[in-house]
């Protein structure tokens, strides 16, 4: 297996053009898959020396984070700025542990395409849209349409995710997650909220989950149910047992299909909780 | 080629480029103070500082750092003489087997470079990526404190 560096993005591109080559970025799955040979490429590109994907921009209201920006700099002040991202950060922070943070990058985390991937959940509750570049040119594709299968994404084998465009706007989103530890802990199950209240109404809300279908998923009928209601106790209630029977998860070695359910009803709960004493 | 610091030094070397960074340090550099413990970045015993953050060793390639400045447990003794954090480890018993005790070491110095003065709450979340299965955590975490109490 031959790994080579790049010194541009059109390098890099040309020879993701060839067969069994993969690209390399922190390496904190890949390197893992590796060794359990459960890939075998010819060869590995490695884009880390790739200055272009590490930078964050905001223009025309969208937060344009660079696919190389890692776990530690999510979790960071670059962030922590705009309100509507902290499930981003908050995500960032309970992600793997910090030698992880410090080399596991959101382009990584996005098309490994695991249904636990922390990074994963919190931008897909924040409407995000992936920048997938390839020679012929750069295409976007909203997030919600990014996820296909299990571990299987809209990105070919020839295009590099390059960056995450995420929309900058009123309001506020939060990330909460169950392990069996704190650190270096794969979700039992996850979720991620952002809405934006006026008038004490939901004027906007879109939730995703992790961990309880083969992709990250929006919970579509509890954000309908939800939109334009006022956060009362009999709201929460019905939202919680929507959002019960809206998923179908899978009993595994990490925790049983009823707990699951339980956990999300628990964690929608639980958030929707904290956005009406956070109103008061 | 590679070429890096490590410890201070200037280093190239022609290396395979499908090297793993712990077996470049360990096989040809011979810095055995990096361990090898689950080569999935779950334990933390591979641990080094990479321009002075700590990562896993096991699950980077060696080509990866390429211009960095790599510090293992060997480069933190400073002529001769254990540093503030070593010598605690030994003061307040935080060493038993002594696996973990470099990748412990280095995720610790990392966070008092950057934060001299940390509650014990920063302190257990600096080290949250690092196992240790023998003295237990409470006498890693007072040595810890009592570096960061010094000054």
């Amino acid at each position: 297996m031959d790994v080579i560096r790049p010194g541009s993005l059109q390098d890099c591109l040309r020879i993701l053009k060839t067969e069994h080559t993969i690209p390399i970025a922190g390496g904190t799955d890949l390197m893992v898959n590796l060794a359990l040979n459960k890939i075998s490429p010819d060869r590995i590109i490695d884009i880390t020396g790739l200055q272009e994907l590490k930078e964050i921009s905001l223009s025309d209201n969208f937060l344009k984070i660079g696919a190389l920006v890692t776990f530690s700099r999510l979790a960071g002040k670059e962030i922590a700025q705009y309100p509507c991202c902290n499930a981003l950060r908050e995500a960032a922070e309970k992600m793997g542990s910090p030698q992880i943070r410090n080399r596991a990058t959101i382009g990584g985390n996005l098309v490994t395409g695991s249904s636990a991937g922390d990074g994963s959940v919190a931008i897909l509750a924040l409407d995000a849209q992936v920048e997938l570049t390839g020679l012929d040119g750069i295409r976007k594709v909203p997030l919600s349409l990014f996820y296909s299968g299990y571990h299987q994404t809209a990105i070919h084998s020839d295009e590099l995710l390059t960056a995450v465009y995420i929309p900058i706007r009123p309001g506020t989103s939060s990330f909460q997650k169950v392990g069996k530890r704190n650190a270096l802990a794969i979700a039992v199950a996850s979720l991620a909220i952002y809405s934006y209240i006026r008038d004490s109404h939901f004027e906007q809300i879109y939730i995703a989950i992790g961990s309880v279908a083969p992709t990250p998923i929006r919970a579509v009928k509890t954000d309908l149910f939800l939109q334009g209601q006022k956060i009362t106790s009999g709201v929460i209630k019905e939202a919680a047992r929507i959002i019960q029977d809206e998923i179908a998860p899978i009993t595994d070695i990490r925790g049983t299909a009823d707990y699951r359910r339980k956990l999300i009803a628990n964690l929608l709960a639980d958030q929707l909780q904290q956005l009406s004493e956070s109103k008061n | 080629m590679l070429s890096c610091k490590i410890n201070g030094e200037e280093i190239h070397s022609e290396i395979p480029s499908d090297m793993r960074l712990i077996d470049f340090l360990r096989e040809e550099m011979n810095l055995t103070g990096v361990k090898e413990g689950c080569s999935e970045g779950e334990c933390g015993a591979c641990t080094v500082l990479f321009n002075g953050d700590p990562v896993n060793s096991c699950i980077m390639l060696a080509i990866q750092a390429e211009g960095a400045e790599i510090t293992t447990i060997e480069g933190i003794a400073k002529d001769g003489k254990l540093s503030d954090l070593q010598q605690a480890f030994i003061d307040h018993g935080a060493v038993q087997c002594g696996f973990c005790t470099p990748g412990m070491i280095l995720a610790a110095q990392a966070l008092l470079d950057k934060n001299p003065h940390p509650a014990e709450a920063e302190i257990r979340h600096a080290i949250s990526g690092n196992l240790c299965r023998c003295t237990g955590y409470q006498a890693i975490v007072d040595a810890i404190l009592a570096v960061s109490q010094r000054k």
